[in-house]
């Protein structure tokens, strides 16, 4: 099999899409997914126009896509891979960038109309909050406002089926479907019994937030605990009649189950990005509406983390928030966990790689594992220049096979190459492969980025093909000195409960998991010693680290990026991620995300109303996070610093903020209806 | 389905300890409580055949010369009512009127139920083309196995636990309403063999090796579902015996809350309880959302056909004919499609002419110890359901 040739990655498609389309789509009929144009990049709202829509903006001089689907312009997207069940076949493309920005505030007043947001209830000194996740309960009463009426104001139910009901499909929607206020309370009032209960089983199904019947489709809500119950309980949940709940509304995004997430969260970047665009989208419309001009604040609650990327430079989730913050009409927050990845092993770093090879730490791959696993490794040039690509070479040793010698080849800006090196003989297909391309970052200097790709260590069909594994060996060397950075990407099961998709991570000899009292070994010493304000742990330095480990989306600080304590003590939970000092924007402040050393997480609300679920992570700060700037803003109640004796913890952990105390004690959930 | 034995073991019966009513035994036992077949305590200790020869050897020593003339004449009347019996004697009782009171004739997939040739109800079951279509239910029913581990193992020979966490219910102050709900458990066991064996459906695991089943297969029909008889029998009498149960005391009708079909409709505890308990069993992969439907149906009919026997009430029928689930095929067991299929019942009033009077006046008895446990139920003013 020739390996030797580079081949060039068609359009702007990310080297994890490209290895989904020849890998574990393979394992798929064709017929089930369809391959819709979507985006990442910087356009607005012109994202979610409607047929009749494009054709009111031709009176305003803006050509819309033309029969062929065909773009204008620029960007005509990425082919997505998205089930057909969910997806807009007729979802086309875009007007050009610099078309719409002609003629913005008068395309958005005129394409209002068409939108149905008239009987959508704001207040008009309110906040909007925005809750980005998976599995978000709409009927629970901590999101109403009365008992049959709701403080959502729309829920784009994004896996939901596109055109589900009988009805031709929201065509503005690229896939699902979005429900709205009036829908939502009749659906409450109809299925409400005597005594105020929901009966959440009916409700559910007739807004289609469950789909059993689909493999792929919803089930977060029947399970004892959703993710995004709990988060949106503690981001938005309120007693009805209380000042919070009358000042403020939820637009929910209900994302895809984890099994359409990609298996390095691939697709959930697009599914975010959609996401946040729709939520400014409806904010604005709401305003234009009720001729709101400076519009209400949004703060969103995003539960999204990504563990490789190049740290100093936005991805374009980031960039595309920075956008959006020009295009709200008022402000536009949103925030986001730190990452509880510090003690996963997953990054790794060598200060000066020279012409001598070095080795990377052994990529542990655990068998059995039927996902996919990715590293990504950023060569950053030494001085601060733009590295060359073809100064770069790579050994990659597969478990007891040969060594493989690889230079990288000269790389365009915005080129993506890629090349096979090594095969599943079995089923003659390849099983790992090397993709290369260069990325600008915010220095305007640029690095090289190597995504190495393996295929599941366990794979049932015939048509997706399986790696070894054990310890594949990575050694790197360059002619110009430069600095490398490996990170594993994330790696998440295709069921939320399954064990089935393994986590790879560096094995490093020298790597230290528990100090000498037994205790787990953070990147910094707590408590601190007194006069130091930035005190690393010496016993966690090595190539394996966890300074790094931070959520690739605060790179430029766009976001705000929330780290986790314990409230017990207000020691910072050990596997809430750690930041380059200097590399990225770091951690914004630091919330509660667990109680107690016997008490594991914090407690809200489990997938059925009454219901109550301990979840652990700095999501859960996260969603604390948003309700204290919410409450700010409103000027209700808000956090205190958390004062302890004896020193603070380390900035790298808790951020510049530091420990905030929630307005209603430790755990911002009252059950008392007093917040 | 709980075994006989073991149903008799933790109710009433194993608390032999020592002597008298020595605390709890295993469960609720209260000193004297017996299983079936196992010889009656005595005043001070278990049985044994050591015990027996101390007592013939004591008797050797202290009676001397007696020629078998009595010294005292006892009332004969004494021992006529239910209350001169032990618990487990009670209930045995109980059990062996109500069973010879039930009737179940049917064959060739079909099953009728009927109390003295009055009353009844049927089920029929659908075509084999409905099974494969249910077969996607319990496979989107897996995902939530995790969850519900704990619970199905348990309710494997435990389910009055659970009904037990509603509201008081133990060999104290609710020894009766126990013994009723009890009984209720056992008609339904009575009834769900007899109709099982008659429908014959073979079970999830038959249909695919994907199903894997996280507790044992039963050996018998899959259709109906003993836990869904089960569980709605015992639901749809402790409905009716607790008012703190049904949710809406302000309801226009608070009689109508009192029935399976107002329960059901109101979706109060008992009943989201017992369709949980018959959910559970899909989730494991031992049923079919249908098999649940009939036996809740049936469960129904049996819980109040039992409170029409013990209180001397009407009793129900299904005048409509049997359980049409032809068209079930790709649904699953909710309450909505629940309370629909009560709606066809009426009610007919009981024949006296062939009414046993003997197994009446046990009953009545039986009733009148429940009702005593009651606040608002008092048995001079309690004439129908």
């Amino acid at each position: 099999m020739p390996f030797e040739a580079w081949e060039t990655v068609k359009g702007d498609t990310h080297p994890y899409i490209d290895w989904f389309n020849a890998t574990e789509r393979r394992a798929n009929t064709a017929a089930r997914f369809t391959d819709l144009k979507l985006t990442l990049s910087d356009r607005t709202l012109e994202m979610f126009l409607s047929a009749p829509q494009r054709k009111r903006l031709q009176l305003f001089g803006i050509d819309a896509a033309d029969s062929s689907g065909a773009a204008r312009g620029t960007d005509a997207g990425v082919a997505v891979p998205i089930p057909s069940l969910m997806a807009n076949g007729n979802w086309s493309a875009f007007v050009s960038r610099a078309q719409w920005d002609k003629v913005w505030h008068r395309a958005e007043a005129a394409v209002d109309t068409d939108f149905g947001v008239d009987d959508l209830t704001m207040p008009d000194d309110g906040a909007i909050i925005g809750i980005i996740d998976s599995g978000i309960a709409l009927g629970h009463h901590r999101f109403r406002q009365g008992t049959h009426k709701t403080r959502i104001l729309a829920a784009w139910q994004q896996s939901a089926r596109f055109g589900g009901d009988g009805g031709a499909g929201q065509e503005f929607l690229p896939f699902g479907q979005e429900i709205y206020q009036p829908r939502i309370e009749d659906a409450l009032t109809q299925h409400s019994r005597a005594d105020g209960s929901l009966d959440e089983d009916a409700f559910n199904r007739a807004l289609n937030l469950v789909d059993p019947q689909w493999p792929e489709g919803h089930r977060d809500l029947d399970h004892r605990v959703a993710h995004g119950t709990h988060m949106a309980d503690l981001a938005a949940g309120a007693e009805a009649g209380t000042p919070f709940s009358q000042k403020t509304r939820i637009i929910a995004v209900n994302l895809p189950p984890q099994i359409l997430h990609g298996t390095a969260g691939n697709f959930l970047h697009y599914y975010a990005v959609y996401a946040l665009h729709r939520i400014v989208a409806l904010a604005n419309r709401i305003a234009a509406k009720n001729g709101k001009q400076d519009g209400y604040p949004v703060f969103v609650n995003l539960s999204y983390g990504i563990q490789a990327g190049p740290k100093d430079s936005a991805l374009p989730l980031e960039e595309a928030v920075q956008k959006l913050k020009s295009v709200a009409r008022n402000t536009f927050d949103v925030f986001i966990p730190a990452g509880n990845d510090n003690l996963q092993r997953g990054a790794a770093y060598i200060r000066s790689v020279k012409s001598k090879p070095q080795d990377l730490p052994n990529w542990q791959v655990q068998p059995s594992d039927s996902t996919s696993n990715f590293i990504e490794i950023w060569f950053r040039a030494k001085s601060g220049g733009t590295l060359q690509s073809d100064r770069l070479e790579i050994r990659i040793t597969a478990p007891g096979g040969a060594v493989d010698k690889i230079a990288l080849p000269p790389l365009l800006p915005g080129e993506t190459r890629y090349r096979d090196i090594a095969v599943d003989e079995h089923r003659n297909l390849a099983c790992a492969r090397i993709y290369a391309r260069t990325v600008m970052a915010r220095s305007g200097h640029s690095h090289v980025n190597v995504v190495l790709c393996l295929a599941p260590t366990q794979s049932w069909s015939a048509e997706v093909p399986q790696a070894r594994a054990g310890a594949w060996k990575v050694t790197v060397a360059s002619s110009t000195p430069c600095s490398v950075e490996a990170y594993i990407q994330s790696d998440q099961s295709r069921f939320v409960h399954s064990k089935t998709g393994l986590r790879s991570y560096f094995d490093d000899p020298g790597y230290r998991t528990y100090d000498e009292a037994g205790r787990v070994i953070d990147s910094h010493l707590y408590p601190c010693p007194p006069g130091k304000r930035n005190s690393s742990d010496p016993r966690a330095r090595g190539i394996v680290t966890r300074t790094g480990t931070l959520n690739a989306l605060a790179a430029q600080g766009t976001m705000h990026a929330v780290a986790g304590y314990r409230v017990s003590d207000g020691r910072p939970a050990a596997y809430s991620s750690t930041g380059w000092k200097g590399r990225d924007s770091g951690i914004a402040m630091a919330f509660p995300s667990e109680d107690a050393p016997s008490l594991f997480g914090v407690l809200a609300s489990g997938a059925r109303d009454g219901s109550i679920a301990a979840l652990r992570g700095t999501s859960a700060a996260c969603a604390m996070a948003t309700r204290d700037a919410v409450s700010v803003a409103l000027g209700l109640a808000s956090s205190t610093p958390l004062k302890m004796q004896g020193g603070g913890a380390a900035r790298a952990k808790v951020g510049n903020k530091g420990r905030r105390v929630p307005a209603t004690g430790p755990l911002c959930v009252s059950r008392t209806g007093q917040d | 389905m709980p075994a006989l034995g073991n149903g008799q073991g933790n109710g009433q019966g194993n608390g032999q300890g020592n002597g008298q009513g020595n605390g709890q035994g295993n469960g609720q036992g209260n000193g004297q409580g017996n299983g079936q077949g196992v010889a009656t305590a005595h005043a001070g200790s278990a049985a044994s055949p050591f015990l027996s020869h101390a007592l013939a050897s004591t008797r050797d020593g202290i009676v001397q010369h007696w020629p078998g003339t009595p010294t005292h004449r006892p009332d004969t009347s004494r021992y006529a009512g239910l209350d001169s019996l032990l618990p487990a004697s009670q209930s045995a009782l109980i059990d062996a009127v109500l069973a010879g009171l039930v009737q179940v004739e049917g064959g060739s997939g079909s099953a009728t139920v009927s109390i003295r040739g009055y009353g009844s109800a049927a089920i029929s079951r659908p075509p084999p083309e409905i099974f494969v279509e249910q077969l996607k239910w319990v496979r989107a029913y897996a995902d939530l196995r995790g969850d519900r581990i704990s619970e199905i193992t348990s309710q494997v020979s435990d389910i009055m636990s659970y009904f037990g966490a509603l509201t008081r219910l133990d060999s104290g102050r609710r020894r009766y309403s126990l013994m009723l709900l009890e009984a209720a458990l056992k008609l339904a066991l009575q009834v769900e063999m007899q109709v099982k064996i008659l429908c014959h459906q073979p079970r999830p695991v038959d249909y695919a090796p994907q199903v894997q089943p996280v507790i044992q297969t039963p050996d018998h029909s899959s259709f109906p579902s003993g836990h869904a008889i089960e569980a709605f029998a015992i639901a749809t009498v402790l409905n009716y015996l607790d008012p703190a149960q049904r949710s809406a005391p302000d309801s226009p009708d608070p009689a109508q809350l009192a029935t399976a079909q107002g329960g059901i409709g109101a979706r109060t505890m008992p009943f989201r309880l017992a369709h949980r308990i018959a959910t559970n069993r899909t989730i494991a992969g031992v049923h079919f959302p249908v098999d649940s439907m009939a036996g809740a149906y049936l469960g129904c009919f049996v819980g109040e056909a039992l409170i029409a026997l013990v209180t001397g009430g009407t009793l129900p029928s299904a005048q409509a004919g049997p359980l049409d689930l032809a068209h079930a095929g790709g649904e699953d067991f909710l309450f909505d499609n629940l309370a629909g299929m009560l709606t066809g019942w009426s009610n007919c009033t009981q024949a006296k002419a062939d009414t046993n009077q003997a197994e009446t006046a046990i009953l009545r008895q039986f009733w009148k110890g429940v009702a005593r446990e009651w606040d608002h139920l008092t048995p001079a003013a309690h004439g129908g359901a």
